[in-house]
């Protein structure tokens, strides 16, 4: 069974190689039937990638502890889903994971794409190059069906990491992977663009559903490790801008800039050669951020142990951005842009604007992040910057860049005047401006930095509203239509424009849940005995004593604490911390009393005396269930602005 | 002035402004990645410098005054042993042999290296090098 395994991967990769060159000369002898067969070659890496993919599954499913990958991350008792998700708890699994996704969108970019025959060629030729990568990975450095030595079966395997036993960790690194492996695919269309010297906006019209894709997978991905950390890590934060977190935001802001900066080119054909770049930047990220957690060059809690692949990753990511940077600069004549900006003000320039914050703000979490490895090349000394560093100068950068999301897409194309913008922006201002005001002298502690952070997300949120309201009426008096009616059809016909601004509202329900843990967060660490209380804010938790019960094979310790609020008693909480039998230390599990206006967050730190008394950490984080919310809403957005057919299509190009 | 003249102003000063923001955000809040030999063997003091220093938990050293909410342990390279204290409670995974990653100030006079940040990872069981035998 591990030998079909091993064997389909040996033979993805010989038929990678005949892909690849099957493609190449069907391109230079313009023969179809060779092309045709390489066609034939993605569906055989499809196959085979999926066929290594269902054995691997099979052997986490049936505990077989012969296969040391499934010896190392499961054990018997594991529930059959955490046995099947460690499929990317290590290495190995998570290459073949990678591989297996690639595979999957090449043979959606062959099969399903219409119109596109002339750039398969060079499309898959690159994608397949890309996975060839990777399969060469799996079979000679990281192979996930190696047997234990010797032939041995152990009868019970090491377990999986309990802090990996989370939904969260079901989730988090395949939407990840998917978005990584999504900015592929529009990697690919920019490079065979390049190569083809057809620079038009036409691979960018193809692509811009993937690129999409990729760009929510990656959002969620990133929200699932938020909120994975949030209730799991037990500390009270959801981002601690490690260098794995910062790996995978990174491509996020460039994804983000460049989704954005694509419409301009869409438009008015202008920043061709920055789009270039930035899908370019966008997807060596996505291989950076794969290096780092794969070499454990930087301090990072994610880091695998470095198994040789880190090398393996620099080499490709160099060789990857070698090509690129070839082809943009041979082609640079091309790009050349003939139109100029008209005026400062403009739909264009705060496009820009938007672009340089995005960009800017990556390239401060690139310093802070290889910032060590720079100092250590240049002084022999490793200089590393910590936390504050990242909060400091990205909070100003995205401030003004959720600033900018606001204004944006209210000026007009080409010219907009001082009076278009009054009339668009005063009512919004002033309410912000009032709110600010207010919630800084209302809210603890006076904040003028998270009043002011509020009244930015305030002004967007109105400006929003503002321009679903306006349509609205402008649609009911042109139409007749009734309001409702009037809003639906007005969505519904632009689809573009109007999931754009549900995206937005999205992101500015995060950011709001991002201001109000940063900002207004209020935790207290105290140790009670049984029945003294813990006071935080109007809330009052009386410790009732410890209790312990058997799950499973595991032993669950867990606090009884019941919460009063303002006098009243709002229920029970039980912060627990759960004994693996697999496992020396104990993972701890959170409670968390969640509204809408804040969480309440209690996680049990230790205790002593038999349970009499014990420690907790205890936080107050204003506004959190909006970041999930926010997430949910970003979904919604983003599955309304790409769903097909009439009304999807964007308008003419302003000439 | 022409608009594009304008723009490349506009360019320039958000540019600059982010330049700034990253050249002093580096330099007030960076430290220095020093190995735990350093501390005892260099002549150094390492006064008000913010110092990253990795090592090994040293799992009989671990106790925590719930009372002051202080956890004191020591961490290792094998051949020193640094006195850590941390006032806050024990990180996951806070296991003996466990790399533990510690950021703050070190006391010379009284050896003892005070902590505001404490991060564990536990390589082992992500990449399982452990061998059966153990």
């Amino acid at each position: 069974m591990a030998q079909i395994g091993y064997f389909s991967l040996l033979l993805a990769i010989a038929v990678s190689i005949y892909t690849i060159a099957a493609y190449i000369i069907a391109i230079k002898t313009d023969n179809c039937r060779l092309r045709a067969s390489a066609n034939g070659g993605v569906a055989a890496i499809l196959l085979l990638t999926t066929i290594a993919s269902v054995v691997l599954f099979y052997f986490l499913a049936t505990s077989d502890f012969s296969i040391k990958y499934v010896y190392d991350y499961t054990s018997k008792n594991l529930p059959i889903l955490y046995k099947l998700s460690a499929f990317w708890a290590g290495n190995a699994g998570s290459l073949l994971l990678w591989a297996w996704l690639l595979a999957i969108y090449t043979a959606v970019v062959t099969f399903l794409t219409r119109g596109q025959e002339e750039n398969i060629p060079y499309v898959n030729t690159i994608l397949v190059l890309n996975n060839l990568f990777f399969l060469i990975l799996l079979v000679f450095i990281a192979n996930p069906f190696t047997k234990i030595p010797g032939g041995m079966s152990p009868v019970e395997g090491k377990g999986l990491n309990p802090m990996l036993q989370n939904p969260g960790m079901i989730f988090h690194p395949v939407t990840l992977y998917l978005g990584y492996v999504g900015f592929a695919v529009p990697y690919a269309y920019a490079i065979a663009a390049l190569i083809t010297k057809k620079v038009g906006d036409t691979w960018i019209k193809v692509t811009r559903r993937w690129t999409v894709i990729a760009w929510l997978f990656l959002s969620l991905g990133n929200l699932y490790g938020a909120q994975w950390a949030y209730v799991e890590l037990g500390w009270g934060g959801f981002w601690a801008w490690d260098p794995v977190e910062n790996a995978s935001f990174m491509p996020w802001l460039t994804g983000t800039a460049f989704l954005h900066s694509v419409m301009i080119q869409e438009r008015k054909d202008m920043l061709k050669i920055w789009n270039m770049a930035l899908i370019i930047i966008t997807y060596i990220l996505t291989l950076f951020g794969t290096f780092l957690v794969r070499s454990g060059v930087l301090q990072s809690v994610h880091s695998f142990n470095n198994s040789g692949l880190g090398t393996w990753f620099l080499l490709f990511m160099c060789l990857a951005l070698a090509v690129s940077l070839y082809f943009l600069t041979s082609r640079i004549n091309l790009l050349k842009q003939a139109r100029q900006f008209e005026s400062y003000i403009s739909k264009e320039s705060s496009f820009l604007i938007n672009n340089l914050l995005l960009v800017g703000s990556a390239f401060a979490i690139l310093w802070g992040t290889v910032f060590p490895l720079i100092s250590e090349a240049i002084r022999g000394v490793r200089v590393t910057v910590s936390v504050p560093y990242f909060n400091k100068v990205n909070a100003p950068i995205l401030l003004a860049m959720i600033f900018v999301m606001g204004v944006c897409p209210l000026i007009a194309w080409r010219r907009s005047s001082l009076k278009n913008l009054l009339n668009n922006f005063m009512w919004p201002l002033l309410l912000a401006v009032i709110s600010g005001v207010a919630l800084y002298f209302y809210l603890p502690g006076q904040k003028f930095y998270g009043a002011l952070a509020y009244a930015i997300n305030i002004f967007v949120l109105l400006t929003i509203f503002q321009e679903f309201y306006r349509g609205m009426r402008v649609r009911h008096r042109a139409t007749g239509e009734a309001y409702p009616l009037a809003l639906i059809r007005l969505m519904v016909r632009n689809r573009r424009r109007y999931g754009g601004y549900i995206i937005h509202l999205g992101i500015i329900l995060i950011a709001l849940a991002v201001v109000g843990t940063g900002a207004y967060k209020q935790e207290v660490t105290q140790q009670v005995s049984v029945g003294e209380k813990i006071v935080i804010d109007d809330y009052t938790l009386t410790f009732n004593g410890l209790r312990q019960r058997l799950e499973g094979e595991n032993t669950v310790v867990y606090a009884d604490i019941s919460v009063d609020k303002g006098g009243t008693n709002i229920g029970a909480l039980t912060p627990e911390n759960v004994f693996y039998k697999t496992w020396d230390q104990p993972s701890s599990e959170v409670a968390i009393h969640g509204t809408l206006a804040e969480d309440l967050y209690v996680a049990l730190a230790s205790w002593k005396d038999k349970g009499r008394t014990a420690t907790f950490k205890v936080h107050i984080n204003p506004l959190m269930s909006w970041m999930w919310i926010g997430g949910y809403i970003l979904v919604l957005g983003t599955i309304f602005a790409l769903w097909p057919g009439r009304g999807s299509r964007l308008g003419p190009k302003y000439k | 002035m022409k608009q594009s003249g304008k723009i490349i102003i506009g360019i320039l000063i958000i540019v600059a402004a982010i330049g700034y923001l990253i050249i002093s955000g580096t330099s007030s809040f960076s430290g220095y990645q020093v190995e735990i030999s350093d501390l005892f063997d260099s002549e150094k003091d390492y006064k008000d410098d913010y110092l990253l220093v990795p090592g090994k938990l040293v799992g009989d050293s671990v106790n925590f005054d719930g009372e002051n909410v202080q956890l004191t342990f020591s961490v290792t390279d094998g051949k020193y042993e640094l006195p850590v204290i941390y006032n806050d409670i024990e990180p996951d995974n806070f296991q003996d042999g466990a790399e533990v990653f510690l950021e703050g100030f070190y006391d010379k006079e009284n050896n003892i290296f005070k902590a505001e940040r404490v991060t564990t990872k536990c390589p082992s069981k992500y990449e399982g090098e452990k061998a059966l035998a153990e």
